[in-house]
């Protein structure tokens, strides 16, 4: 019951997640300015950090988010548990790093990019609560449906 | 607290795949974070600087009798003035420079009605400085906007290192620039000043992209404009207002 609801919340987060790294990538390839109360969407965006190896942060936070949907929708078990928690955790790690960035280098803030950083925060605790919760018990071949 | 017996097999196999999935994100994690950070190594095409230099012909053009003093470009006594905040780094900086801004320059400031002025940002990188730096010291010989046109013409890639002595050199020799005057300026504490002013001012306005714009009558007060960088219909219907 309760790893039913955790797994919608994650399956809620990851939509989420893609819907603000998509704004962003296409702000991004559009050219434009995100639509920003803080102020400092572009001077973080157009930053040292915003790209890697020339692929902007936006499109690996879209993949990032699409392969942490997919990994929930497509795999099954154990295999769901682990990689969807691993994929939460590096984009937990990878945003929490850029948000040091923004606060103490930048010194800019965006609010966009806060937000994914709160909805990969999120993801990470409710992906890894989901698998430590399951933690013990054996795996269950009953979950092929 | 666990009362239920567990089969030890499949909790210790998961343990073991606990702390593999804990090795595998921090090593994945530590890699973003490593190749993100990668500044100076980067492998990005830098124009060489023997290569040809671009753009002279248009510059001068769009230049061309129009009165400069310091960073502003027309007329000092023209009815409006807009103030450009650009990182020399910086792409959309160049698309406004070459695609929309000769047309505002031919049809406001040749004719009398606008006076441009630029200021400096440098948040991309270490470039951005050493190039506002050589833009205020060609602004010291009243070139400032021939070494900024011609810039963005040979704009490289971002934080790749391009803005060099020798990159500063060709510019300045296209521009017209005493260049040993300018060289030796541009290293001097004074020619960071009006790059801190920039600074100072972007803040007051909310300036927080590059390029953004104010404009307002000569002399203030100005307001932040915002306008689709590419669509120059959008400024001039701005200026327009204005000049009314």
């Amino acid at each position: 019951m309760l790893d039913r609801r955790l797994y919608r919340t994650a399956l809620v987060l990851a939509v989420v997640g893609i819907a603000i790294a998509a704004y962003l990538t296409y702000v991004h390839y559009a050219g434009i300015e995100p639509a920003c109360s803080t102020g400092g969407c572009e001077v973080v965006q157009t930053s040292e950090w915003a790209d890697v190896y020339g692929l902007p942060v936006a499109l690996l936070g879209l993949f990032g988010y699409l392969s942490i949907l997919a990994s929930l929708l497509a795999l099954r078990g154990d295999a769901q548990l682990f990689v969807s928690a691993a994929l939460c955790l590096i984009g937990f790690l990878y945003s929490a790093y850029l948000t040091y960035q923004e606060l103490f280098t930048i010194k800019a803030i965006c609010q966009w990019c806060v937000a994914s950083a709160v909805v990969l925060t999120l993801l990470a605790i409710v992906t890894l609560w989901r698998l430590l919760a399951s933690g013990g018990k054996p795996t269950e071949p009953a979950d092929v449906g | 607290m666990s009362t239920a017996y567990t089969p030890p097999n499949p909790s210790k196999r998961r343990n073991v795949m606990i702390a593999a999935l804990v090795a595998v994100v921090v090593v994945v994690a530590a890699v973003l974070i490593l190749v993100s950070s990668g500044d100076s190594t980067s492998e990005n095409a830098a124009p060489a600087a023997n290569a040809p230099l671009r753009g002279l012909q248009e510059t001068n053009a769009m230049l061309k009798g129009i009165p400069q003093d310091g960073n502003a470009l027309g007329e000092k006594n023209a009815p409006i003035t807009m103030i450009e905040y650009a990182d020399y780094q910086c792409p959309f900086c160049r698309d406004y420079a070459l695609n929309t801004m000769p047309v505002l320059i031919n049809d406001y400031v040749r004719t009398g009605k606008l006076r441009m002025e630029f200021e400096p940002l440098t948040f991309i990188g270490p470039d951005s400085e050493t190039a506002a730096r050589a833009g205020v010291a060609a602004g010291q010989q009243n070139l400032e906007w021939n070494f900024t046109h011609l810039f963005f013409f040979n704009q490289g890639e971002e934080r790749s290192g391009y803005v060099t002595d020798a990159f500063i050199d060709k510019l300045y020799a296209g521009a017209g620039v005493d260049a040993a005057k300018a060289n030796a300026y541009r290293k001097t504490p004074a020619a960071a000043v009006p790059i801190a002013e920039a600074s100072a001012n972007a803040q007051k306005y909310g300036v927080a992209s590059t390029p953004s714009f104010v404009v307002g009558p000569t002399g203030g007060p100005y307001t932040k404009l915002e306008v689709e960088i590419s669509n120059a219909d959008a400024f001039k219907a701005a200026f327009d207002a204005l000049l009314k």
